[in-house]
């Protein structure tokens, strides 16, 4: 396969539930912090920082999928022509996710609005939003790749 | 065989005689310019009428721009992937990947002109917000649209 090596690699079910753990932890963190419950016992820089070091842990714990993490960010001429082909496929999926989760958010914030979960945005309401693009915008394509491909090891 | 172009399936219709006169560069051009200059008048239009219903009326010429739009690259961005062929996939991808760090921060733009900077009821952010979600459901349409050559057969 290419230049990107298969090595320590975990099967398609273990990537799997890495990445839902990831992306499930990271929303509900965020939407814990977002609802204001802990504004009044942590200070909003704390939760900010949590939640990046979270953000960052998140984009660690997919990168340590390396074949695919490469696979996701290398430049072309590493890759083989079968491997750009899949590359640009979880490219577009992913642009088509992330305007929909995008699309879905707007419509969770107005109901989150007018229900009075979140009553102001502040400071760390706005930094969750930020590392949350963060980790996902960034690791989407190699997780999609992660999710999608079938190793040999699975066959 | 029906007449109403609406009335069969997309891929008939993306591929439909009746759309040909949208498919030359210069046309498909003047598509993706009228598209921008909606996005423009969109925010300016809900500041200065103050009327909030003015996306509705937008609405209409929208989704006429975005078909023909569609139309002229003959349904590339918009045709689900088992109704392109190969070398269509190809390119489609290939413009989804080039495009995914705008496309992420369009749709973040969206999120915050509508979110946050239009919780104290400003219109003009609204209107923005809007017009940005829209520019990042569009742009791999747009890039398609300006950027495609003629088709050998046009005159």
């Amino acid at each position: 396969m290419g230049n990107i090596s298969a090595s320590a690699e975990l099967g398609q079910a273990s990537r799997r539930i890495v990445i839902a753990l990831v992306y499930v932890g990271y929303g509900l963190v965020a939407f814990t912090v977002a609802s204001e419950k802990f504004d009044h016992l942590v200070l909003p820089s704390i939760q900010t920082l949590v939640i990046g070091i979270l953000a960052w842990l998140g984009v660690w714990l997919i990168s340590r999928m390396s074949r695919h993490w490469r696979w996701g960010q290398a430049p072309d001429a590493m890759l083989d022509e079968r491997e750009i082909a899949v590359r640009l496929r979880a490219y577009y999926l992913s642009y088509v996710l992330f305007n929909s989760i995008v699309f879905l958010s707007l419509i969770a914030l107005s109901f989150v609005t007018d229900l009075k979960i979140m009553t102001e945005i502040g400071y760390s309401q706005i930094s969750a939003v930020l590392w949350g693009v963060f980790l996902v915008g960034w690791t989407l394509p190699s997780a999609i790749l992660a999710w999608i491909d079938r190793a040999v090891s699975d066959e | 065989m029906t007449d109403d172009p609406f009335a069969q399936p997309l891929r008939k219709t993306m591929n439909d005689p009746r759309f040909d006169w949208t498919r030359r560069q210069s046309v498909r051009r003047l598509l993706v310019l009228a598209f921008l200059l909606l996005l423009v008048v969109q925010p300016v239009a809900m500041s200065l009428l103050n009327l909030f219903w003015v996306p509705v009326v937008l609405l209409i010429p929208f989704v006429g721009i975005m078909g023909s739009m569609n139309a002229s690259i003959r349904g590339l961005s918009e045709l689900k992937s088992g109704d392109l062929d190969e070398r269509e996939l190809v390119t489609r991808d290939r413009v989804y990947a080039t495009l995914y760090w705008p496309g992420v921060f369009a749709g973040v733009a969206s999120a915050v002109l509508m979110g946050p900077l239009s919780a104290d009821g400003h219109l003009a952010m609204t209107g923005a917000g809007i017009s940005m979600f829209f520019l990042a459901m569009a742009l791999p349409t747009i890039w398609l649209a300006w950027s495609l050559p003629d088709e050998p057969d046009t005159d």
